[in-house]
């Protein structure tokens, strides 16, 4: 026991075959980048998975165990009625060596932000509010250090808004060119086809 | 009472005061026509049809403004568990009989059992079709305005999310253009009655060779009317579907599902979700669908061999199945069970329609629900609002597209979520693999074993 209950990459306790899941555990080695005690829904979810397949599977000896992996960091919530989504890494203070895209709409309910390395340009992560970007496409980007530019250019990609809702993808070209001074074109808005294209 | 601290209140208040009012001046309404109903007279039927109109429409439009404008906007279905109408209570259970009771008695009882409500309708019948009301043009006139009645109280619940606004006024057009007006002016202008919005098999009248005779000699232009219809029904819907799904008709213009999605609102989480129900679904919907190609087959049959084949026993056959499923099951039970079995009883377990494009959705159609990544949540409340009974929440923990025959694309589901898990969204590149991904779920059910 530390602050939670110390658990190796296996999620098993310092006692054999004793595993803990959840917000109680306290990781001894976290992914680089990643808190030792995170406390959400969505990592108690796949602490959990892990946790039942090393308890069933690994210590029956039918296969052997798996490590704990969350991925690139996701979460997302409601307050009150405006939904918010968060995938990579987004930080309260904005580091030195990052740059941000921050795109509000007139009406105060919507936001997105891009965060990327101001060096490289590679992307970093996306903070959302009231509007709904598509995991599997911010997870890749982020995975494979896309830069921010190509993100930008291919935002509809992302988008997971219901049909007939505004697309502000543009509009987000278009404040990084103002910023910027460059003159980027969107070109992808959403849809599915290319989505499962680009995931391929 | 102690008052409580806890944030979900075991006492919530329900109804407020005014809604009490407001619901009163409704019921007032409602208490008019069923003392016509009930006096067979109309006493004066322009002054009191507009009274009754009018109580109910501001009945109505002041329950919604207390019950939503007051509040920020976002779904609100704050308390249907609790609350008599909708939790199967003692007002569900006296809706659903006074409903059942007005079917029954549309249906089965003679003309005359509705004189009062004819003579009320009456002007307006002379107003648009140049001639008194009879019973249906009763029941149209208050179908349409249920719908939209309860069409702008369903948009002002879902006033943030436009999928459900367009989709609810594309469903008040078909119904007051296609299945109230445009009947009405064929009328006025001597052509036969006919409803555009209709097809074989859900109005297996339109397949059968006395339609076709009919229609093909009438008039002039009523040979297109059921050229259209055998259009619809041949070309129309495996087309339509392909692109867009089961939702092109079920949600956006078929009047059933009109109903079903304005009225039928409040009763939406009475649907069973159970895997026996399921299977009942699935029984039952493709019988009636067999039952209707039966049917027209053998009609189609007895008109070739002149009555030759079975020419009584398929009359009576008809005869049969239009009481049974015309009548008794897609009237009486259809709309009298909404507030016991939820809104879409008819769309689920009976209509033949529905479970041909069933069919085409879940073989040969673009669309599907995604779920988004790994984001749900498990609240369930995809499952709860689905008129149609589909567990969705069963494929959202799994990150699984929901491809599912019976769904209607009302979007609820999507629009309920608390974390925009789910999106209703069509590709042509993965037909045949829609729900092969389970992008959540990373260790196979084969690749463990339980401890003994």
């Amino acid at each position: 026991m530390n602050r939670g209950i110390l658990v190796d990459e296996y999620l098993q306790t310092n006692i054999p075959d004793v595993f803990a899941a959840g917000d109680c555990v306290e990781l001894r080695q976290p992914n680089a980048g990643r808190r030792a005690i995170e406390a959400i829904w969505y990592t108690g979810r796949m602490m959990g998975e892990t946790a039942a397949n090393n308890i069933l599977g690994a210590v029956s000896g039918a296969k052997s165990p798996v490590r704990y992996n969350p991925g690139i960091w996701f979460n997302s919530a409601k307050f009150f009625d405006i939904e918010y989504q968060v995938y990579g890494d987004i930080r309260a203070q904005l580091p030195e060596d990052q740059a941000t895209l921050y795109w509000e709409h007139p009406g105060g309910k919507k936001s997105i932000r891009l965060n990327y390395d101001k060096a490289s340009g590679r992307i970093l992560g996306f903070n959302l509010m009231g509007v709904r970007y598509r995991h599997e496409v911010c997870d890749k980007w982020i995975a494979r250090g896309t830069p921010v530019e190509e993100v930008l250019q291919q935002l509809g990609l992302a988008n997971f808004d219901p049909e007939f809702y505004p697309q502000h993808e543009s509009e987000l070209v278009a404040l990084y060119n103002r910023q910027t001074g460059k003159s980027l074109k969107l070109k992808q808005k959403r849809g599915l086809d290319a989505v499962l294209a680009f995931l391929r | 009472m102690e008052e409580s601290i806890s944030l979900a209140t075991p006492n919530p208040t329900l109804t407020s005061g005014k809604q009490k009012i407001a619901l009163a001046l409704a019921g007032l309404g409602v208490l008019l026509l069923l003392v016509v109903w009930a006096a067979g007279n109309a006493f004066a039927p322009v002054p009191v049809l507009s009274a009754s109109l009018g109580l109910i429409c501001a009945g109505v439009w002041l329950f919604v403004r207390e019950e939503y404008l007051t509040r920020p906007e976002g779904i609100k279905n704050n308390g249907v568990w609790f609350k008599s109408l909708s939790a199967r209570g003692i007002w569900g259970w006296l809706a659903a009989i006074i409903i059942t009771g007005f079917y029954t008695v549309l249906y089965f009882f003679p003309e005359n059992w509705l004189t009062g409500l004819t003579a009320l309708f009456s002007p307006v019948s002379q107003g648009l079709r140049g001639k008194p009301a009879d019973k249906w043009f009763v029941y149209g006139s208050l179908y349409t305005l249920s719908v939209l009645v309860l069409g702008v109280k369903f948009m002002y619940k879902y006033r943030h999310n436009r999928y459900q606004l367009i989709r609810t006024v594309s469903v008040m057009f078909f119904q007051t253009g296609f299945s109230f007006l445009i009947p009405a002016f064929l009328q006025v202008m001597n052509e036969p009655e006919y409803y555009f919005t209709y097809f074989w098999p859900l109005k297996d009248y339109y397949g059968s060779p006395g339609a076709v005779q009919y229609y093909g000699h009438a008039t002039s232009l009523s040979v297109y009317f059921i050229a259209f219809s055998a259009l619809m029904t041949f070309v129309g819907t495996p087309v339509l579907t392909y692109f867009f799904g089961k939702r092109w008709y079920c949600s956006w213009v078929c009047g059933c599902g009109g109903l079903a999605e304005t009225a039928g609102d409040p009763f939406r989480h009475l649907s069973d979700k159970s895997l026996n129900a399921w299977k009942i679904e699935r029984w039952m919907i493709h019988s009636v669908l067999v039952a209707v190609v039966l049917l027209t087959g053998l009609l189609w049959l007895n008109s070739w061999q002149q009555g030759g084949v079975l020419g009584k026993f398929s009359q009576a056959y008809s005869t049969a199945y239009g009481y049974v499923l015309g009548m008794a099951f897609s009237g009486v039970v259809g709309v009298g069970f909404y507030p016991l079995m939820g809104s879409r009883v008819w769309c689920r377990f009976g209509c033949p329609q529905a479970a041909i494009l069933g069919i085409f959705q879940k073989k040969k159609s673009k669309f599907r629900i995604t779920a988004n990544g790994g984001q749900c949540i498990s609240c369930g409340n995809c499952s709860t609002y689905c008129e149609m009974g589909i567990d969705v929440r069963h494929y959202a923990q799994r990150g699984q597209d929901v491809v599912r025959a019976s769904c209607v694309g009302c979007g609820i589901c999507a629009a309920v979520c608390p974390r925009g898990v789910l999106r209703l969204e069509g590709a042509g590149s993965d037909i045949d693999q829609r729900t092969e991904q389970l992008r959540t779920v990373h260790i196979r059910l084969e690749d463990v074993k339980i401890l003994s």
